[in-house]
């Protein structure tokens, strides 16, 4: 998407919500509509449990319809609906397990990687056939820390800028870079050994 | 120049290497074939990661989600921030009514309170849609306080009876104010229904 369409994306979620505000439950169907399958990539990749993630992309419709008077202009709509997914994912892992654990000074480890040789070995693609690619990629993002993961797919599957995703989880933008960067040299070399 | 970091390289193909940098990476990659192998080989793993399928949603999720959405906050809470600017208004004037019952300001203030109903009629749908039930209302409390003036103006002093105005008052305004919530709550519920029958 150019830069064109996505202002002109946005003015019409704005749009919408004001509808939405006024009383048009159309307006929010269509938001549902636009908005059901990206969440539902992201919190299916995040919790990898199927009916789990209905009930949690349900509930995040359902949540920012409680609270769309709340929401404002000069933010964008796609990512005020994610920061909510993932308030709801932070929920969910604090009552399920114990806190995760990051390690920052782990984090800048490979910003200074130099170039290292190429190996003589096929590429990621030549190696598995298209199948047996996914189901390797799908497996080692599951493999990847969850604080790692998270920032791979907001990035990569669900194609936000490192300035959208810093925005939905509070973060600076060069520790949003680093980690999707850690993310995708971490994805890379597991895919590689396998 | 030297071979980029392998981060660059990822900036480069994402079209997030500064325009200079990315000129002189360009320049290089000419003739730097170790650089040139590990661009195809992150291009061709980017775009292989970007092609992950989608999660399936049932066909009906939509309707699920819009069947089971909650009230919408904003509409209560304009409701709230309306009948309560305008009913404590009312509260106040209620209460100079009763005060200046047998004075100059009666008329003043049942003009007042008719013009703010009035006001109300026209921002509000709701108000407009029962205005002529809170007419009404209005000359029924106009009755009440006439008398209640009377009876008041027999037992207690000037102080005693705007107190007692004010308290009056404010039960009233609270009692329409509860009205006017439990009727928003009952038409907010009933449309998720009208849309199940579309």
């Amino acid at each position: 998407m150019n830069k064109k369409t996505l202002e002109t994306a946005e003015s019409e979620d704005s749009t919408l919500v004001e509808r939405c505000l006024k009383g048009d439950r159309r307006a929010f169907e269509m938001l549902v509509r636009k908005y059901q399958q990206p969440l539902m990539n992201y919190l299916g990749r995040m919790t990898q449990e199927r009916e789990l993630s209905l009930d949690f992309t349900q509930e995040v419709f359902m949540r920012a319809y409680s609270a769309l008077h709340t929401y404002k202009k000069k933010y964008k709509f796609s990512t005020w609906l994610f920061r909510i997914a993932s308030n709801l994912l932070i929920d969910y892992w604090r009552k399920k397990k114990p806190p995760l654990v990051f390690i920052d000074s782990a984090e800048n480890e490979d910003e200074s990687q130099p170039v290292h040789l190429p190996d003589s070995e096929p590429s990621i693609s030549e190696r598995y056939e298209k199948k047996e690619l996914i189901a390797a990629i799908e497996k080692s993002l599951r493999e990847l820390p969850r604080y790692l993961s998270e920032l791979f797919i907001l990035r990569h599957i669900n194609d936000f800028s490192y300035e959208e995703i810093a925005a939905i989880k509070k973060l600076p933008v060069g520790t949003v870079k680093n980690r999707v960067f850690q993310a995708k040299e971490m994805l890379r070399t597991k895919l590689e050994e396998k | 120049m030297t071979c980029l970091k392998i981060k660059d390289i990822y900036a480069c193909l994402e079209n997030d290497l500064p325009a200079e940098l990315r000129t002189k990476f360009e320049e290089h990659l000419k003739s730097c074939h170790v650089c040139k192998q590990i661009l195809e080989d992150r291009r061709v793993y980017l775009e292989s990661i970007s092609r992950l399928p989608d999660f399936e949603l049932p066909p009906d999720f939509t309707d699920r989600v819009m069947a089971n959405l909650p009230e919408l906050g904003s509409l209560s809470g304009v409701w709230l921030a309306l009948a309560g600017g305008i009913y404590f208004l009312f509260s106040l004037l209620a209460v100079i009514l009763i005060a200046g019952i047998k004075g100059s300001l009666f008329p003043v203030s049942l003009e007042i309170i008719k013009y703010l109903f009035k006001l109300a009629s026209d921002l509000s749908h709701f108000v407009f849609n029962n205005f002529q039930q809170l007419l009404g209302l209005l000359k029924a409390i106009k009755v009440f306080s006439e008398l209640a003036a009377g009876v008041l103006a027999d037992i207690f002093s000037v102080s005693g009876q705007t107190l007692i105005s004010l308290i009056l008052g404010i039960i009233l305004a609270m009692t329409i104010f509860w009205a006017l919530i439990r009727t928003t709550r009952i038409s907010q519920r009933s449309e998720p229904h009208e849309n199940k029958s579309q």
